[in-house]
């Protein structure tokens, strides 16, 4: 048995870490209200989403306007 | 998890499959947060990067690419989370240090295992991990206790593959080193421990 396989076995049997039951429920519970957040068609058309649209929207009207006087 | 039940899982959750989600959870939580324990040698920052690693995959659960290998994937997320971390608290330290004149780094405690340890020779081996380099460390607890093949252990950490066949054959000379010292458990009973 060379020198490193003693060594290797142990590594690979060390303990592993009991995680906290209580704060991995509520991870799991968060990462789940995070995931069904992400992949609902209301988040696609969120409010704040059609803010940003609006807001491009008469920007782009203004620009148009304003195009339109300056070559009149 | 075989590549076939993998790829299934990434399909789920990129469509946002809350099962999905819960069985890589099941699969992987206890490996990230052990790695994480043994990374940061402490338990309250190991669970706080943890859970931000789990928040990190559902967020960018739609932008997973199909063929996203969630091992290390999530490794790498957890180990960069730690590497900022460990930046942040450099800053820290030495903002408080600027404040309170000559005031150290903080230096690394012992592993939270060590007191969980089966017998004394696991106890000198989590306090031999504990005090290896930060680079050595991440490379031994990938590929030498997580079972992570070198070249994605390499892709995780953002260095060659050669790279980290040295950095892990450096800790497992230095752990072996570390159980030979003088005090430390000798050779023979790290062989009777594990015949």
């Amino acid at each position: 048995m060379s020198d490193r396989q003693p060594l290797a076995h142990l590594l690979a049997q060390l303990n592993n870490a009991e995680p906290n039951p209580q704060r991995s429920t509520r991870v799991r519970n968060r990462c789940r209200a995070v995931l069904a957040r992400q992949t609902t068609p209301a988040a696609q058309t969120s409010p704040r989403r059609l803010e940003s649209l609006c807001i491009v929207g008469l920007c782009v009207a203004y620009l148009i306007t304003v195009i339109q006087h300056a070559l009149q | 998890m075989d590549r076939e039940s993998e790829l299934e899982l990434v399909a789920g959750l990129r469509l946002g499959d809350a099962a999905a989600f819960d069985a890589i959870y099941l699969a992987l939580n206890v490996r990230l947060l052990t790695f994480l324990v043994r990374l940061s040698r402490r338990r309250d920052v190991a669970e706080d990067l943890l859970e931000e690693t789990w928040l990190r995959l559902v967020t960018h659960a739609t932008r997973l690419r199909p063929d996203t290998r969630l091992v290390p994937w999530l490794f790498t997320v957890a180990r960069n989370l730690h590497v900022s971390y460990c930046r942040s608290r450099v800053i820290a330290d030495i903002d408080a240090g600027s404040l309170i004149g000559l005031w150290p780094l903080g230096s690394p405690g012992p592993s939270p295992f060590e007191e969980t340890a089966g017998n004394e020779l696991e106890r000198r081996l989590e306090a031999a991990i504990a005090a290896l380099p930060g680079r050595l460390r991440e490379a031994v607890l990938l590929v030498a206790i997580e079972g992570i093949q070198p070249k994605e252990a390499a892709e995780i950490c953002g260095i060659t593959p050669e790279a980290m066949r040295q950095r892990v054959s450096r800790g497992r000379a230095a752990l072996a080193e570390a159980l030979d010292a003088p005090g430390a458990i000798k050779r023979t009973a790290l062989e009777e421990a594990t015949s």
